[in-house]
């Protein structure tokens, strides 16, 4: 076992750990994080996906002992309080959740391409969902609601301004 | 309950000198390692148990080789630059436009953002018989890369043979860097090095690249091209996640001259050159070029295209990115 330090959504922890130990597991069986999911365990769904020091990345395909000192934020490190993310927000009123299992993974992905770019174009939007699995909805509905969370914080930032 | 059922070690040094008295250390001690960067490709390795080191020890810490500079006609690529990153640097969409593109076509955003440019010259060989679970896996006995004595792929193959694995060859930006004629800085506990990045790559699929144990790649140093353009087209079902089943690189020189570098067919990448001025019409060179590549070529069925599809898609391709390298030209 290894001593591991790291920030999850905020908080500092600091876990013994075994090399063995994706990051994946670590968050799901060691911080109760079972928010970010196990889809294929090896890189091929993107339902894993977790922020990792403020880019996209998966977490079944990396040794937890690798997140020394990162600054990770999960799927439950989106929203603040009650108020939920535009992203969360409009992939609810686009019906782009069905069973909800590669959800959590769309949003971090969209919460990540909207951080960079408020006002991406269509194929931005298609590269950012593209890596993630969705058995369910066949894409439209995410594909949309990406763009309204796009117009929603487009609207905040002039609103803001 | 661990993904990783199997336990070792891990290690991350800090600088190439500690990096060096452990690779020391783990020889001395008989101790198998591996060498792990963006993890993307041992990890899948290291979950099917194809690989069962004693010590994963991570380059993550070599902070300094996560760099790309210009020096005078070279840009020098730290190895350890992730594949998002080289894509979106100055230097590379200026002087290398095409490199950005082939890493950009590479797994997902995810994995790229991880993924290093290193581990990509340097990713295992691929087969549909051993890149698999280890429940698929035990269904058939251990092939020739797996310790065992068959290749299930390529069934006439016997020990004694020159080449007893044929998992292919699939990184999509080495055949670009082999293009422009890349060197690769090296250090091991044996001391620098230099060599060719194309004598990097071995005709084996389970020895496929000529590193020494305990070597790693620091740099990738390659020549500013002046007066030449080129092109890498990838063929896979979906866009994001596959593996080449076919990937092509064109190089167009000033002087008409062009190069062609393939890869996610054999089990080493091929590279081909045609002289302008030794063929009466470009359409020979032309055509002359894409023979040579269809006659090194040896596909088996690994992917799920069919293989004569794979094949016949070489000159397309070919041609392809000949015909965006002159459509680029005019604009
Ligand atoms: C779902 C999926 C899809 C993929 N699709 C593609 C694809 O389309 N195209 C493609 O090319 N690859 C693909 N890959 C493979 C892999 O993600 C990439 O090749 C990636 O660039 C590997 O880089 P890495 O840093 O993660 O390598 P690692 O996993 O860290 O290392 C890979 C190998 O390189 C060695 N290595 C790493 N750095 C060095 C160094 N500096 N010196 C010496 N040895 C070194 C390691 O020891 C190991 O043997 C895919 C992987 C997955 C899981
Ligand atoms: S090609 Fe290599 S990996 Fe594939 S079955 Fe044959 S020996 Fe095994
Ligand atoms: S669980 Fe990580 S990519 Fe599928
Ligand atoms: S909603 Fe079920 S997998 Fe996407």
């Amino acid at each position: 076992m290894k001593l591991l330090n790291l920030t999850i959504n905020g908080r500092d922890i600091t876990k013994a750990v075994s090399p063995g130990m994706t990051l994946l597991d670590f968050l799901r069986d060691e911080l109760n994080l079972t928010g970010t999911k196990n889809g294929c365990d090896k890189g091929a769904c993107g339902c894993c996906s977790v922020m990792i020091d403020g880019k996209p990345m998966l977490s079944c395909l990396m040794p937890a002992l690798e997140a020394e000192g990162a600054v990770i934020t999960t799927i439950e490190g989106i929203a603040k309080g009650n108020n939920l993310h535009p992203v969360q927000e409009a992939m609810i009123e686009m019906g782009a959740i069905q069973c909800g299992f590669c959800t959590p993974a769309m949003v971090i992905n969209g919460v990540h391409m909207l951080a960079e770019n408020n006002n991406p174009g269509n194929d931005e939007v298609k590269e950012c969902i593209s890596a993630t699995v969705c058995r369910c909805t066949g894409y439209n509905s995410i594909e949309k609601a990406m763009h309204l969370a796009a117009s929603k914080m487009r609207e905040a930032a002039r609103d803001g301004s | 309950m661990t993904a990783l059922d199997k336990e070792f070690d891990f290690a991350r040094p800090k600088t190439i000198e500690q990096l060096c008295n452990l690779v020391r250390e783990c020889q001395h001690e008989d101790r198998h390692f591996i060498f792990s960067a963006g993890a993307t490709d041992i990890m899948p390795h290291l979950k099917s148990e194809i690989l069962s080191p004693d010590i994963v020890i991570s380059l993550t810490a070599l902070h300094a080789l996560n760099t790309i500079e210009k020096r005078g006609n070279h840009i020098i690529i730290g190895t350890l630059t992730s594949l998002s990153d080289l894509s979106k640097n100055n230097h590379i969409q200026q002087h290398l436009p095409a490199l950005g593109g082939a890493a950009h076509k590479v797994a997902s955003p995810q994995i790229r953002n991880r993924a290093t440019i290193g581990g990509n010259i340097m990713v295992e060989n691929r087969c549909i018989y051993i890149n698999q679970s280890r429940l698929n896996r035990q269904s058939h006995s251990p092939c020739f890369k797996a310790d065992g004595n068959i290749c299930h792929l390529v069934k006439s193959i016997k020990r004694g043979d020159d080449i007893l694995c044929q998992a292919r060859f699939v990184s999509d930006t080495a055949p670009l860097l082999l293009l422009q004629g890349s060197t690769l800085d090296i250090i091991g506990p044996a001391g620098p090095r230099e060599i060719k990045l194309a004598d990097l790559y071995l005709n084996d699929g389970m020895e496929s690249k000529s590193l020494m144990r305990g070597e790693i790649i620091t740099h990738i140093k390659v020549k500013i091209p002046e007066n030449s353009a080129s092109h890498y087209e990838k063929l896979t079902i979906r866009n994001a996640l596959d593996f080449p089943a076919l990937g092509v690189a064109v190089l167009r020189r000033g002087n008409g001259d062009i190069s062609v570098a393939l890869t996610g067919l054999n089990t080493r990448p091929g590279v081909f050159h045609a002289t302008r001025e030794n063929y009466e019409t470009f359409d020979d060179m032309i055509v002359d070029i894409c023979q040579k590549a269809s006659d090194f070529t040896v596909t088996y069925q690994q992917d799920f295209f069919p293989r004569g599809y794979r094949k016949n898609m070489i000159p397309v391709f070919i041609r392809r990115g000949i015909n965006k390298i002159l459509e680029g030209a005019k604009s």
